[in-house]
């Protein structure tokens, strides 16, 4: 059954990741753009809530499934509301 | 396949409030930067017109193609210079690679023609295609294979569009030479001068006179009245030779000289056949040719031409008297060998007529007379 499982997970890739770079931020796999300023990003999550406060948070990269922040990342907290 | 991507800009005050509407338009953004109020998004081709249906509060400008349809686009803009660069790059490498000049350097006529029919034959000619160094090796290997008594040695070396062939003659010495005999014999009359002896027997001595034939230095040996060996005989005499020049010289005489004015043309050459473009604007010039191009057998110069006036002058007696004799030693140069030397001169004969005076002059030389010559081997003859 291990098999089935990932081969649907490499011909689906449902699993979401989160990459924190100096001064980059990627999220791999998000639901959705909650709230977005230049101090605070909140995005919607498979399960939880991800909060990236920071300052001078921008996007530059946003694709259907992938976001790539840019900017002095301070805090990367997770909710489950 | 290929995305075709572009480049977009919008002006937008509020770039969070502007992202936040995009994001539900389920685009794909590869780039966004943000710049003096504008919004600079890298994105498909085909999400412009979405963007442009559903944000239409903003005004969406294409910047750019990216990738390569950029590449395409300015393919298709630039097709006449990149064919230009193309066609450029070919003829550039055709003339490289061209050769245009075959020089065979040896002093010996035959063999550079030898040499020239053989590389010919090998396609190493004129108008064609360079060889590798691979090939030229085998070339060289080649012809001195089938040449081993006439090539000593050759190489091949490449002069931008030219090839030097330069050659060694391969030099046998005949043994027959060694067993020759000679005798060193006169070409001229003269009196003895001076003997350089190196082989044979001195015959003559110092202030002797001979004539044409006679011998000099024997290649026979002999001791005691009887003769021990015979050999080639060599060595060098020099004798006073007398000559007698008849010269006629005019009293009047034009002198060109450079009145100070010049003027330029453009020359071309073709088979060392030089012609002027412009029409020449002196009567009477002299030129200089500076060469500017040269493509095959084709030149361009640029000729400077120095006018000049005639002058008429007119010799004195003594004057006529000095180019007279200037002109029998220049006649009686021409004549004479490089080991030769004019001793003296002096005037026979002057008459004066009208306008030319005629001077007859004795020149001595004194010049080398002997010469070699094969001599019968009577004991060969009697066997």
């Amino acid at each position: 059954m291990h098999l089935k499982e990932n081969l649907i997970n490499f011909l689906y890739d449902l699993d979401y990741f989160i990459t924190i770079y100096d001064n980059y931020i990627h999220i791999f796999n998000y639901k959705e753009l909650i709230s977005l300023s230049d101090t605070k990003i909140i995005l919607k999550m498979p399960n939880f809530t991800l909060e990236i406060k920071g300052n001078n948070l921008f996007i530059t990269k946003m694709l259907k499934n992938e976001l790539l922040i840019k900017g002095n990342i301070l805090l990367v907290g997770k909710s489950n509301e | 396949m290929n995305k075709h991507l572009i480049k977009v800009k919008t002006k937008c005050n509020n770039y969070y409030s502007f992202l936040k509407k995009i994001q539900y338009l389920n685009l794909s953004i590869y780039e966004i930067e943000y710049k003096d109020n504008y919004v600079y998004l890298k994105i498909n081709n085909e999400d412009l017109t979405k963007l442009k249906k559903y944000l239409v509060s903003y005004k969406f400008q294409k910047e750019e193609d990216l990738g390569l349809f950029s590449l395409k686009k300015k393919i298709k803009q630039n097709h006449i210079f990149l064919i230009m660069v193309i066609l450029g790059l070919i003829l550039y490498s055709i003339l490289t690679n061209l050769i245009v000049e075959i020089n065979v350097f040896h002093e010996n006529q035959d063999l550079r023609e030898l040499v020239k029919e053989e590389l010919d034959s090998y396609g190493v000619k004129v108008l064609s295609f360079k060889k590798s160094y691979k090939q030229l090796t085998k070339i060289k290997e080649a012809i001195l294979e089938k040449y081993p008594d006439k090539i000593d040695w050759l190489e091949i070396e490449t002069h931008g569009m030219a090839y030097d062939v330069k050659i060694e003659e391969r030099i046998i010495t005949d043994s027959k030479e060694e067993n020759k005999i000679c005798d060193i014999v006169a070409k001229k009359n003269g009196t003895i001068k001076h003997i350089k002896l190196e082989e044979g027997e001195r015959v003559v001595d110092l202030n002797d006179y001979v004539r044409e034939g006679d011998t000099l230095i024997s290649g026979k040996i002999i001791y005691n009245n009887e003769e021990k060996r015979s050999i080639c005989a060599k060595g060098e005499v020099y004798a006073e030779v007398w000559y007698t020049v008849d010269i006629s010289i005019p009293f009047h005489y034009n002198e060109y000289q450079e009145t100070g004015k010049k003027k330029y043309n453009i020359v071309w050459e073709v088979n060392d056949n030089k012609k002027r473009i412009l029409k020449n604007r002196f009567t009477n010039f002299n030129s200089k040719y500076y060469n500017f191009l040269k493509i095959f057998n084709f030149k361009l110069y640029l000729e400077k031409e120095y006018e000049t006036k005639e002058i008429k002058k007119e010799y004195g007696a003594d004057e006529a008297l000095e180019v007279a004799l200037l002109k029998a030693k220049d006649s009686i140069n021409k004549k004479i060998g490089e080991k030769d030397t004019i001793i003296d001169e002096k005037v026979l004969k002057k008459r004066i007529n009208n306008s030319t005076m005629d001077v007859e002059v004795f020149v001595i030389v004194e010049e080398l007379i002997s010469t070699q010559k094969e001599t019968f081997n009577e004991d060969l003859s009697r066997s």
